[in-house]
């Protein structure tokens, strides 16, 4: 190896070709990082950076085909208390910080199997549904619609609502459906004047006639998304908490008991109504960690859920809590 | 949470113990050292549970996206042999290696084009065996897959009726079986099958296959055909002396595509190429340098709607 190499390989561009064959050797060959890096002549750092590269731009499609014992009993369980059509547990992951990426692993394999041509799916966003993307697989469909079921945000940080439902959209080349507003607005008199326009209202028809709809839910922490991207500032935090608010759904902040909270934060959210959707024949929730049970708890009961996907750390906290009512 | 996981380690069956390694390492990127202390076991435990989750299909992984060379390779092969379609996976210097990313991309291939209601025709040999290893999970109520070839009594695993099975399992679908021997000795035997009531059937039904997935095997030792002691090896010698560069559901063709009327063409029992020949979509699914002459042969002999290869293949294939 020439010792320029060494160096130019960090800051040159990979190109995809790159991407692919180091992925390839990696995960389709099962060579090591070092193996592929010889065969590959590149250094090791350049090595992770292609196969961080090739995972984001969804070239690898991983599969865990398989069950553990205690994933399919918590599973049933969730099934049979929840009332659910399905549920999908997967292993909690080591550090808290990556169970959106194993819920969200499971959500976007979940979602590339149901595809089916002419297929409408109303989307949210958050942390989980964005890295459901990069495991929806490789699928053929044609005829797909996506609709965003949020309004969008001017600069994020993370996720965009309206990212995640266009990048859904772009993996299939589907019709994709926006809600062209903000998601939260100073003045609550401007959602009603918004969802009066002809555009957004025909998106909510369309919300309401989706095949599936999947969403996450969020917790009142400091590390939920609305938090972090300044949608919900420290001091409503505080009221919607004294208020009642366990976490929200499609930004609706609700109660223990699933009730949409009377709350200013609920007037100035520009998003799908929980009623617009309450018809949608599947409707699937994903989200994981023991900090959201009491917030899927909530949206278990706003929502008449037919598919949960979840870890292991919140299934468990979910079936130790009380029983649903009714 | 720790001591939990630990508690895990060792209450769990090791097949559960190879999932949670997988979703660890594949899903989360954690490093095997770190799932060693998470799962509290050794580094080279989580090596091997790894390894076999791999092996045994608890995680199947695809590299999907193309190579702007590879995509170049396929667009020169669909237009050079005629095609709809054309796959080409990266090489590799191992032949096993090979069949598995070619077996890999034919389950892609065919797990994209595979409807409910559809009927699939396949044919054998280590390539398709990897397929159907790498297919998804079952999802068709009204799907069939039609084995094109006779079986073996005994095989290390290769076996058409093995092949065919697993494939049909892996749609969640129904299995017709060639049920006769692959080889027998006597040529009467094999027309007195033909004309059996239920093998004449599946014949009708391989020609009314939706797609039809087939291998070629090249003349060496190599093959399966050979390697699997179906043939003996000194057969090797008067097949190429009378021409033969690969077979087809094991009739043997020639470089012009043509069937080579060898002795041992009589004792094969499998649907004939003109019955493969009836169907719409058939898709050609081998790799490797050494198979460049088998798969021009059948290339030739059979109108293929789609050929999923490697690069050396490919290369081969278009400097012809």
């Amino acid at each position: 190896m020439r010792p320029s190499d060494t160096t130019g390989a960090r800051s040159a561009p990979s190109s995809p070709e790159e991407r692919v064959r180091a992925a390839w050797l990696y995960y389709a060959e099962g060579m090591t990082q070092a193996q592929v890096a010889r065969v590959m002549r590149l250094s090791r750092v350049k090595v992770i950076a292609l196969l961080a590269a090739a995972r984001d731009a969804g070239l690898v499609s991983i599969r865990v085909n398989a069950k553990g014992a205690a994933q399919l009993d918590l599973e049933r369980r969730l099934v049979e208390r929840f009332s659910l059509h399905a549920a999908i547990v997967v292993p909690s992951p080591a550090r808290e910080a990556d169970v959106a990426r194993a819920v969200g692993h499971a959500a976007g394999a979940y979602l590339g199997e149901q595809l089916r041509d002419g297929m409408s799916i109303g989307i949210g966003w958050g942390e989980t549904l964005h890295h459901s993307l990069k495991a929806l697989g490789e699928r053929e469909v044609t005829g797909l619609s996506v609709v965003s079921l949020l309004g969008g945000i001017t600069h994020s940080r993370t996720v965009n609502p309206a990212t995640v439902a266009r990048r859904l959209a772009d993996a299939f080349r589907a019709d994709c459906y926006q809600v062209t507003a903000p998601l939260v607005v100073a003045d609550p008199e401007l959602t009603e004047t918004l969802w009066a326009e002809p555009g957004l209202r025909e998106l909510r028809d369309r919300a309401r006639r989706a095949d599936l709809v999947l969403a996450s839910v969020g917790d009142l922490s400091a590390r939920a998304t609305l938090v972090r991207e300044r949608l919900v500032t420290r001091a409503e935090l505080a009221s919607l908490r004294a208020a009642g608010a366990v976490g929200d759904v499609l930004c609706r902040f609700l109660d223990a008991d699933g009730r949409v909270l009377d709350h200013p934060a609920n007037r100035r959210t520009i998003a799908v109504d929980l009623d617009d959707v309450r018809h949608v024949p599947r409707i699937v929730l994903a989200s994981g960690g023991r900090r959201k049970v009491a917030a899927l708890l909530a949206a278990l009961t706003a929502l008449p859920a037919q598919v949960l996907i979840t870890d292991e750390a919140a299934a468990e906290g979910l079936l130790g809590a009380a029983p649903r009512e009714g | 949470m720790a001591a939990r996981r630990a508690g895990r380690a060792r209450d769990e069956s090791s097949r559960d113990l190879k999932v949670r390694a997988a979703w660890h390492y594949y899903v989360e990127d954690l490093t095997q050292e770190a799932i060693s202390r998470t799962l509290a076991v050794s580094r080279p435990k989580v090596v091997r549970l790894l390894q076999s989750a791999r092996e045994e299909g608890l995680v199947t992984i695809r590299v999907g996206g193309k190579g702007g060379e590879r995509i170049g390779l396929e667009r020169r092969l669909v237009e050079r042999f005629g095609l709809a379609e054309a796959v080409v996976v990266p090489s590799s210097a191992d032949a096993g290696a090979i069949a598995a990313s070619v077996g890999e991309a034919a389950a892609v291939y065919a797990g994209q084009r595979m409807r409910d209601g559809m009927s699939l025709g396949v044919g054998w040999g280590t390539t398709l065996d990897h397929c159907a290893r790498a297919l998804g999970t079952p999802r068709f109520k009204r799907a069939s897959v039609v084995s094109l070839l006779g079986g073996m009594t005994h095989s290390r695993g290769v076996n058409p009726s093995a092949v065919a099975r697993r494939i049909a399992d892996a749609f969640g679908a129904q299995c017709y079986q060639l049920t006769a021997p692959l080889v027998v000795d006597d040529p009467k035997l094999r027309d007195a099958l033909w004309a059996e009531p239920g093998l004449s059937e599946l014949r009708r039904r391989a020609r009314r296959v939706d797609l039809a997935l087939v291998s070629v095997g090249e003349v060496s030792e190599h093959a399966t055909l050979f390697g699997e002691g179906l043939l003996p090896g000194t057969a090797l010698g008067p097949l190429r002396n009378a021409g033969v560069v690969g077979d087809v559901l094991c009739h043997f063709l020639d470089a012009d595509g043509r069937e080579v009327d060898h002795p041992l063409r009589r004792r094969i029992v499998a649907v004939e190429l003109d019955d493969l020949r009836a169907v719409d979509r058939i898709v050609v699914a081998s790799g490797g340098q050494p198979k460049v002459a088998a798969i021009l042969a059948a290339l030739k002999a059979v109108r293929a709607s789609a050929l999923i290869t490697d690069e050396a293949a490919a290369r081969g294939l278009l400097s012809r």
